[in-house]
């Protein structure tokens, strides 16, 4: 689905924030891209936007090459909704409603399919209620839901989020984590920055590790976990799982949620 | 902050469901009655009027509604007293000797500075009504509809949330300052002050290009797009406003052009 060859993107004052990566994304995955601050992840989302153009390298989207002409990448972004991590920084909209309707009228859509689709948005996120109301005047909760509504009502074939749950309290974390399981579901492609292992190793289906703008690893999440350099080199930490299940000293295979650990507990007491 | 309180106001409005070309419209005729008067006693009444319509149709108190209301009421009582003081006044009604010079009143400049005042405040009161009662997104839509073009209608949502970037991001500098106590005393609060000033439009202007990859993300081409709401204006609302209006215009024609009240 997507392609990057060789991309490679520096900062006005020269620093390299993405450097000469190869990375891929298949149609219905569930991507964690994971690395420590100032690794690359928001400059890499950026470029599969369309936002920033690379310096080197080509992108391809569903086999074929982007161009950088007004027309595609309006094109590529309707294919590739982001959400990101400061919603501060996306909402400016007068209120929730002309927020979320905000991509769809830039589809050039009709009036009647932009309320629908903002409708069924606010629905999905349960923030029809908040509909008239300015967003600057929301909880960080609420603004964070209406920037994922806002991206949610274009829908994009393949949604970014930049750390979705980052400055979240544990309970509206988790209805992020239950509304990207319902997005997959309806057969989203999901890529997701996080710094919560714990959550990437249950989510994920496959990760791409960063480290200084270069992808230094990726595999599945147990493939990642069980390569301690590379842990090491990009300053990412064990997920809670395993950690206990190696302070166990078992052969068994690794648990893959926290329900599959406390049975294999229990089966050993 | 003071500028975050505007915009509430509107949600919570008795007429919110108004469509905003009647609201705009009697805007622009009671203006005009306000600026076509030379009575203090008419304008005061439109401001009474007015005052008691905003503490209706918003449902806040009118404590509230007059603290919101001395913002501009600084500029207008300064400009009023500049007008209300003279030098050397001929036939002073008031005066205050300093020395050579006299400071003074005249009933002319009494008139004219009483005039500057009402007419300045009954204005306020008339444009108050219609901003807490109409938001931003109405206001650009009716904007939009009387063909103001489209570049300053962007500008006007731009700024309209730039300003809470801004006003957001000076205030979390100033609590950040005070923590590390840049705000002790004078000299320490003066240097916070011109820090403050210089790095919150830095940082704003961080966040707003942050913002406008935000909406290049979502397709935005220069041209920011709405939606109409789904306005109910009510019989009752053009009744009553035109039974106002009436009553109002009544008044201005008993005495709302006769200039010497005051004196009378």
């Amino acid at each position: 689905m997507i392609e990057l060859k060789n991309i490679s993107y520096h900062y006005p004052d020269s620093t390299a924030a993405i450097a000469d990566i190869c990375f891929s994304v298949s149609e219905g995955e569930k991507l964690v891209v994971a690395g420590a601050n100032g690794a690359g992840k928001s400059t890499l989302f950026l470029l599969l936007n369309g936002i920033l153009k690379p310096r080197k390298g080509e992108y391809f989207f569903d086999g074929k090459k982007i161009g950088y002409g007004k027309h595609e990448l309006l094109a590529l972004r309707q294919q590739v909704g982001i959400v990101f991590q400061e919603p501060d920084s996306q909402l400016f909209s007068a209120s929730v409603y002309e927020e979320v309707a905000f991509g769809p009228l830039n589809m050039e859509l009709s009036r009647d399919e932009v309320r629908q689709r903002v409708d069924s948005a606010l629905a999905a996120l349960d923030i029809e209620s908040l509909k008239d109301r300015p967003p600057h005047l929301l909880s960080y909760g609420q603004k964070k839901r209406v920037a994922i509504a806002s991206v949610l009502a274009m829908n994009p074939r393949i949604i970014i989020f930049d750390e979705p749950t980052a400055g979240l309290d544990p309970a509206h974390a988790a209805e992020i984590i239950v509304l990207l399981e319902k997005l997959h579901t309806a057969g989203k492609t999901i890529i997701i920055s996080t710094h919560d292992m714990n959550f990437a190793y249950q989510w994920a289906g496959r990760m791409v590790v960063l480290h200084k703008g270069c992808v230094v690893g990726q595999g599945t999440p147990n493939e990642v976990f069980a390569n301690e350099e590379l842990l090491k080199q990009s300053q990412l930490e064990l997920p809670f799982i395993l950690q206990v299940f190696k302070a166990l000293n078992t052969d068994a295979k690794n648990p893959e949620t926290m329900d599959e650990l406390i049975a294999y507990i229990n089966t050993r007491a | 902050m003071t500028v975050h309180y505007f915009d509430c106001y509107p949600i919570q409005s008795r007429i919110c469901k108004v469509h905003p070309g009647f609201k705009l419209g009697w805007f622009v005729l009671y203006t005009m009655l306000g600026l076509s008067s030379h009575s203090v006693l008419f304008l005061g009444a439109e401001l009474l009027v007015f005052l008691t319509i905003t503490v209706f149709t918003v449902r806040i108190s009118l404590l509230h509604l007059l603290r919101l209301m001395a913002i501009p009421a600084s500029f207008v009582l300064l400009g009023s007293l500049s007008v209300l003081l003279e030098l050397n006044p001929v036939h002073p009604v008031f005066s205050l000797n300093a020395g050579a010079i006299t400071f003074g009143v005249s009933a002319e400049g009494l008139q004219q500075g009483m005039l500057i005042l009402f007419r300045s405040f009954s204005g306020i009161a008339v444009l108050y009504a219609l901003v807490l009662n109409t938001s931003i997104s109405d206001m650009i839509y009716v904007l939009r509809k009387l063909k103001v073009a489209e570049v300053v209608l962007d500008l006007m949502v731009l700024v309209y949330r730039n300003i809470f970037i801004l006003s957001d991001t000076a205030q979390r500098i100033y609590i950040a300052q005070k923590s590390r106590m840049g705000h002790r005393n004078l000299k320490t609060s003066l240097r916070s002050t011109a820090q403050l000033g210089g790095s919150a439009f830095i940082l704003a202007g961080v966040r707003a290009e942050q913002l406008f990859h935000s909406m290049e993300s979502r397709g935005y081409t220069g041209r920011i797009h709405s939606l109409p709401a789904a306005w109910e204006t009510g019989k009752r609302f053009i009744l009553v406003s035109v039974i106002l209006f009436a009553a109002l215009l009544g008044i201005f024609f008993l005495i709302g052009l006769k200039p010497n009240l005051i004196n009378s």
